[in-house]
């Protein structure tokens, strides 16, 4: 019950600093943050896998709602709920991984969580910034826009990776 | 049979995945920039409601210097108004423009689509399709509006197109934006014979019935003349910094439905 509390928490926080923080602010045209992913990434492993593309599409849905873009976030959202799995088994440690432990730093390495999230959050980007502009016309522009902001979101993700992941 | 629904067992999981897709990208591509529903945008009650109240935290930051800005506001239009006063200009009817104060609670800008979420809504007369001005000069039109908020689709947005023309000679088009630079749009259809100078004020028309004519929107920054077709490409400065925009006021035009009335009377003439 309090495993579930967390992750209800997680969600909450992570919705809002999306929508109401990052969102807000504006670097450029080529830096957008978003963190809103990590939540999907941190779901325990041994969550179940329609569950985990119901959860990846609310918590779009939900960006969605805040910023006037639907179907944008859902999409991109569900998207990272489904590829999580096979990211998982990619990266998946020598021994496995164990249901009781959470997937952060502290217990998989901060090589492996590189790795696992840098490919989430490129295949996000990729998908969120083709759809939004939904040409190759300006491939180079968008391209760079991808790059950008996946350095900026891994920084962001991995900060609040650090201040949400459990205690032990 | 036998072997269809084996199939759908196994894939279960794939199917259900691609069937919300394709139902996310149906509503992502269906959504009008103009929302007849609030609620499907952030002017709907709930986010709406959370944004408002943040706004209102971080909005006591920059009181002092929201507050001199208003003040440099409403000295330049006790100036107007005595300059006004002192013409002979005869006013025409009662009717015309109204302007309804609004506050930005949520705003973007690093985005393609970029969004603006206003705390007013129909309750305080807001409707879709008003022009929006800020402090400096054009902002936008509203695109959803609910009871209480609306969002406004800004100059930084691929689908705005609003009516302007040079200020000196009149010389209208429309202008659109890139997606590339917050600060900069782009003004098309001036014939090329047209003389143009860097500098130059761009207003709006007042063709649209949206704006009122002469509104400021930007000056000119550089232009092109495309050789093939002689029309003139103009890059435009937008005077509306987007990145620090606090409030705004949308513009009613009492004389719509009239216009409206007319020229549904003029086409049945036809």
């Amino acid at each position: 019950m309090i495993e579930k509390l967390k992750y209800i928490l997680y969600f909450i926080i992570l919705l809002l600093v999306q929508t109401l923080i990052l969102d807000q602010i504006c670097v450029s045209v080529y830096v957008n943050a978003f963190v809103y992913i990590l939540f999907i990434m941190m779901l325990p492993i041994e969550t179940n896998k329609y569950l985990m593309l119901l959860l990846g599409l609310l918590m779009g849905l939900c960006v969605d709602l805040f910023g006037s873009t639907l179907g944008l976030h859902a999409s991109a959202g569900l998207l990272v709920a489904f590829v999580r799995t096979f990211a998982l088994d990619l990266y998946s440690p020598h021994d496995g991984y164990e249901s009781n432990k959470q997937l952060n730093v502290r217990n998989y390495g901060y090589y492996w969580f590189f790795r696992y999230a840098i490919t989430l959050i490129l295949i996000h980007h990729i998908w969120i910034f083709f759809l939004e502009s939904f040409s190759f016309a300006n491939i180079l522009f968008t391209l760079a826009k991808v790059g950008v902001s996946s350095l900026t979101s891994l920084a962001v993700i991995m900060l609040f990776h650090l201040l949400l992941m459990s205690r032990k | 049979m036998r072997n269809l629904l084996d199939f759908v067992v196994k894939y279960a999981y794939f199917i259900l995945f691609i069937l919300l897709e394709v139902l996310c990208l149906v509503l992502f591509f269906s959504s009008n920039p103009f929302q007849r529903y609030g609620f499907a945008s952030s002017a709907n009650v709930v986010t709406g409601a959370i944004a408002e109240k943040w706004a209102g935290v971080v909005q006591y930051m920059n009181l002092s210097e929201e507050n001199e800005a208003l003040k440099k506001e409403n000295a330049d239009l006790r100036n107007r108004l005595e300059a006004y006063r002192r013409s002979s200009i005869p006013v025409l009817g009662k009717k015309g423009f109204e302007y309804i104060p609004a506050s930005v609670i949520s705003a973007t800008t690093n985005r393609e689509k970029n969004t603006i979420t206003v705390n007013a809504g129909s309750n305080a007369g807001i409707e879709n399709e008003m022009g929006v001005i800020g402090r400096d000069g054009v902002v936008g039109i509203v695109s959803s509006v609910s009871d209480k908020y609306a969002v406004i689709m800004p100059i930084i947005h691929p689908d705005a197109r609003i009516s302007v023309k040079l200020a000196e000679n009149g010389y209208f088009g429309s202008l659109s934006w890139n997606g590339r630079d917050v600060r900069v749009a782009t003004f098309s259809e001036v014939p090329g014979y047209v003389d143009v100078r860097i500098g130059d004020e761009i207003v709006t028309s007042g063709f649209s019935a949206i704006f009122p004519e002469g509104i400021p929107v930007g000056y000119v920054k550089s232009f092109e003349k495309d050789l093939s077709t002689d029309f003139y490409t103009i890059d435009v400065e937008l005077y509306t910094d987007f990145h620090n925009i606090k409030y705004v006021y949308v513009i009613r035009n009492n004389n719509k439905e009239e216009l409206k009335a007319s020229d549904d009377k003029a086409q049945k003439k036809k």
